[in-house]
């Protein structure tokens, strides 16, 4: 090999290598931000007491084949402490046995609950969601999907907080419950704590957040103002957060375990894939469309960047496995820099140790009995996940390039439901919510 | 941007929100600062121009260790390590390398060893210098963080700066003393207040850095320990499972320093013993188990003994009232971090094994700090005391008078040998015997010639015209794969040899037969004797 060549390959793999240093580093000073400090661990609660319902809630609920998860999920809605809400839930035209459901509920629990039907063709979520917005009457809009379980208190905790910030936009947290379900599933649980528990706090210091797909409260003015969701997005959320950080709308970005509402993983790795393709791809959409270099300072734009470039991030993180590999071979013919492509994988090894410890606070938070079998998988999995999710990225953004922008939709069983659900949990969230109180 | 950082329950109280009316700009109060931060500042550099005054010339290059790592440090710049570039000769894993890369970052910020008579000391002591000028201000840093009354910092910087054991010990450029600062910046770091998981994992980093200059210092790791388990035993629930996060932390970072060397041995294949190589773990097994001991401090005649007798003949008082301060330090939650690693250092003091008198280095700063301590809370209670008999005369100030007072008493202890031996550190002129020996050898000994030398005069003779490969550490012939490679008829092949207390420890390992050598030149106060081969007994190579 020509010393020109040797030349090149060494400045190549060290551009790399800083590459993919930044990246593992990055990822992992967010995963601990909200235990940096005292202050971070702490601060992120909503209000507690009760004070007098100033608010009016809008609970938009878009449901699509979702007849067997729906149903409980509306009976749980209705029975929400809090007066002054009204649920909307959008039906497909083309969707009846959802509809009979949606029906069902609405005649038992009549006042509360009102079925409308959505006839855009093709469908996505945040065509649903605007011809909900129609009817909606209330002061904030809210979305929870049709599986999810809904903490009883939760109004009253966003009125308040409402009321204590006069935030325009509050995100309340949502997770994945079924740790045990498959050999990813408890990553992809640990994925959704950090990001609500963690991650969007931290965003949440810079203005724009990339909101959650549900759990989100937004006033209906702001929300009108910026004219709805996008109907093309894939990821409306993140796309209306970024939309929202350019007009400067106020975020608030809270964490309460006992507030959080409860999902779960995709049950199989093809689904897991597949949802996993479409936000990348919406995120890669997001890019693209460029809002994000509207919001006003450098720091706000940087960091919206680098949320966007996501997949980006989740392809680098994996590829310090590859380069370590390059690494053993580079040591072989004598480059003692050799050990210098090792370090993003020691950043990564790093990161695995605190997943472990993120991982007892998550299943302490959640009342979730933690096996150490639970932890080997959780370890165990952390290289062939990383694979899954570049493939996810690569997948998600080659469909943007050649032009696919159909939805892959996510199926739900309810395998999160595996508990007694009704009227027990959700005594069980309240007497949580005491305690903190008392505490 | 309008954004909600906090809810209402965090609303600001502060007194910045509720302060009525601005001070004035210039106060008493930041008049005092002032003169209280002067003050420190004078203390400390005082004491480091004590320390850097006749650093250069004394102690004299005794021992063979400082010689070697400024040659590892020549040969990492220079690159022209024959089997690894870290280091002169073959690296066989004895020390973790990063005491010589940080000479040989010196090097390459003021570029350039000094050239001339023992021109590599004179750098590597400029460079020590440097390293105690920090050690004081971390250990002033760290006083501060253990909430001492003013008079008790200025004290334990004086008790320090002015010990003769610190003074000559901290001039000689052993790996323990370029290992200290990080040591120090790590524990500064560790006692904060305010403490982040960012601050924790890069006091762990610090720390490993430390470990990875000289390996004994994980020794002091109860200090970490139990500033870290503290933080969560008078506290809420929240705090406790914080602390996990912060012990992972730290020892996250204190591993990475120690995983790249781990590395570095792996990728070399030289993480096992085999033959015709190194090894890390062979060179461990060696330093635990088949290394010599140095025998027990209760053996009289036994190198521990006399290690032990040489810092008690330096600085008994740091001694004999750091170790008792520091078992009346467990006592007190403050100040308990560093009472751990006194005591730990006290007990492995009195265990027999491989005790070097570079050892005591690492704790000269913790035995300081410990007196220190005591004096903090004996004048602060004795000034709590007096209060109560004559209110308002003002605790703080009685306080930090009456450690100046007990500081003073502490220097009143043997202070006429103390005074004869800073005097001595600081005017005289030790290595004389060496600067003749090296002038001898350029001018009687031609520049080609093959010799055996001592590790201290090696680089200083390298860099005055001798050739590398022909000047040869006596230590590393039979030892060294390279060299033996070079020189297969052993001893027959060398012209001269150079001995001095060093090489005769070499040699009573592995024996020349001298009766083939002849005596050219003698340097009894240097302890110098110069041979040359009989030309009968000479092969050239």
């Amino acid at each position: 090999m020509g010393s020109q060549m040797q030349m090149l390959l060494k400045v190549t793999l060290e551009v790399v290598t800083v590459l993919l240093l930044a990246s593992a580093g990055f990822s992992l000073y967010v995963m601990l931000h909200a235990w940096h400090s005292e202050e971070n661990n702490g601060d992120s609660t909503f209000p507690i007491y009760l004070g007098d319902e100033k608010v009016k809630f809008s609970i938009l609920i878009p449901a699509r084949h979702e007849e067997d998860v729906l149903g409980v999920t509306l009976s749980k809605i209705a029975e929400i402490t809090y007066s002054d809400f009204e649920v909307i839930v959008i039906i497909g035209h083309d969707d009846d046995r959802t509809l009979a459901v949606a029906r069902d509920s609405e005649q038992r629990f009549g006042g509360i609950i009102k079925v409308v039907i959505d006839d855009n063709w093709p469908k996505s979520k945040p065509k649903a969601l605007n011809t909900g917005l129609r009817y909606c009457t209330g002061d904030f809009i809210t979305i929870f999907d049709a599986e999810d379980d809904v903490a009883s208190s939760i109004l009253t905790r966003i009125n308040m907080t409402v009321l204590a910030t006069n935030a325009k936009i509050i995100q309340a947290p949502v997770q994945l419950m079924n740790v045990s379900s498959n050999w990813f599933s408890f990553r992809n649980c640990l994925e959704y704590y950090l990001w609500f528990r963690s991650r969007l706090k931290w965003q949440s210091g810079f203005g724009v957040v990339p909101l959650g797909g549900n759990t989100v409260f937004i006033e209906r003015n702001l929300l009108l103002e910026l004219g709805g969701w996008d109907s093309d997005a894939l990821t409306e959320d993140c796309d209306l957060g970024v939309r929202a950080g350019v007009v400067g709308a106020s975020v608030f970005v809270g964490y309460d375990s006992s507030v959080a509402t409860r999902e779960e993983t995709p049950l199989t790795l093809k689904a897991f894939a597949k949802q996993r393709s479409r936000w990348n791809q919406g995120f890669f959409q997001v890019l693209v469309k460029g809002d994000w270099m509207k919001v006003n300072g450098l720091g706000a734009k940087a960091v919206t960047f680098v949320t966007l470039i996501t997949p980006l991030i989740q392809v680098l993180n994996s590829l310090s496995f590859i380069l370590a590999i390059v690494g053993v071979v580079y040591a072989r013919l004598g480059e003692n820099q050799a050990i210098f492509l090792f370090t993003p994988l020691i950043v990564l090894f790093a990161t695995a140790v605190f997943e472990v410890l993120i991982a007892i606070e998550l299943c302490r938070d959640f009342d979730i009995n933690l096996k150490v079998r639970y932890l080997v998988v959780l370890i165990l999995s952390l290289i062939p996940y990383q694979f899954i999710l570049s493939f996810s990225a690569i997948y998600g953004v080659g469909r943007h390039v050649f032009g696919r922008k159909d939805w892959l939709k996510t199926d739900h069983t309810g395998a999160h439901r595996s508990l007694p659900l009704g009227s027990d949990t959700v005594t069980i969230q309240a007497s949580v919510v005491i305690e903190k109180k008392e505490r | 941007m309008a954004v909600v950082e906090r809810s209402f329950e965090q609303v600001d109280l502060s007194s910045d929100n509720l302060r009525l009316g601005d001070k004035p700009y210039l106060s008493v109060e930041k008049l005092r600062s002032l003169f209280k931060g002067s003050l420190v500042v004078v203390f400390i550099v005082v004491l480091a121009y004590l320390h850097a005054k006749g650093a250069l010339t004394n102690p004299n290059p005794g021992n063979d260790d400082e010689g070697t790592y400024i040659s590892q440090a020549w040969a990492l710049i220079a690159g022209t390590g024959a089997h690894h570039t870290i280091a002169a000769y073959t690296y066989w894993y004895d020390h973790p390398p990063f005491g010589w890369i940080q000479i040989g970052l010196w090097y390459w910020l003021v570029g350039g060893f000094h050239h001339g008579i023992l021109g590599s000391f004179r750098y590597v002591r400029e460079m020590t210098d440097i390293y105690f000028f920090i050690d004081l201000v971390l250990v002033y840093r760290i006083v501060g963080k253990l909430d001492f009354n003013y008079g008790s910092r200025l004290v334990t910087l004086l008790i320090f700066g002015l010990s003769p054991l610190a003074m000559s010990q901290l001039r000689i450029g052993f790996i323990d003393t370029l290992a200290l600062p990080w040591l120090l910046a790590a524990v500064a770091l560790i006692l904060d207040r305010r403490l982040s998981l960012g601050k924790v994992s890069l006091a762990g980093l610090l720390f490993g850095f430390s470990v990875v200059t000289k390996e004994t210092l994980i020794l002091a790791i109860p200090l970490f320990i139990v500033a870290l388990y503290q933080y969560a035993t008078s506290g809420a629930e929240a705090k406790s499972r914080l602390r996990r996060f912060r012990i992972a932390a730290f020892l996250v970072g204190l591993s990475i320093p120690g995983v790249v060397y781990l590395l570095y041995a792996i990728l070399r294949g030289e993480l096992l013993p085999g033959p015709n190589h190194t090894s890390l773990i062979g060179a461990i097994e060696w330093q635990l188990f088949t290394r010599g001991g140095s025998g027990s401090i209760l053996t009289a005649n036994s190198a521990a003994r006399g290690s032990l007798v040489n810092w008690i003949s330096n600085d008994w008082p740091l001694l004999a009232f750091g170790s008792i301060s520091g078992l009346l330090g467990l006592k007190s939650r403050n100040i308990r971090p560093i009472s751990a690693v006194v005591v730990l250092g006290t007990i492995t003091l009195a265990k027999p094994g491989y005790l070097p008198n570079m050892f005591v280095i690492a704790y000269l700063p913790f035995l300081a700090i410990s007196i220190g301590g005591v004096i903090s809370g004996v004048s602060r209670a004795a000034a709590t005391g007096i209060e109560r008999f004559a209110p308002q005369s003002g605790v703080r100030y009685l306080a930090s008078l009456l450690a100046l007072l007990i500081g003073f008493s502490y220097f009143t202890i043997d202070s006429s040998s103390r005074e004869a031996k800073l005097q001595a550190l600081t005017t005289s002129f030790k290595v004389s015997p060496q600067v003749l020996v090296e002038k001898w050898i350029i001018s009687h000994i031609p520049k080609d010639s093959t010799m055996l030398v001592d590790d201290n005069y090696w680089l200083d003779l390298v860099q005055n015209g001798y050739q590398r490969s022909r000047i040869v550490w006596i230590y590393k012939l039979g030892r060294d794969i390279d060299v033996d490679r070079v020189y297969t008829k052993g001893w027959h092949q060398f012209q001269y040899i150079f001995l001095t207390s060093n090489t005769n420890a070499a040699l009573a390992t592995r024996p020349i037969p001298l009766s083939n050598f002849h005596t050219i030149a003698a340097f009894p106060t240097a302890g110098v004797t110069i041979l040359e081969i009989n030309p009968s007994a000479y092969v050239a190579n």
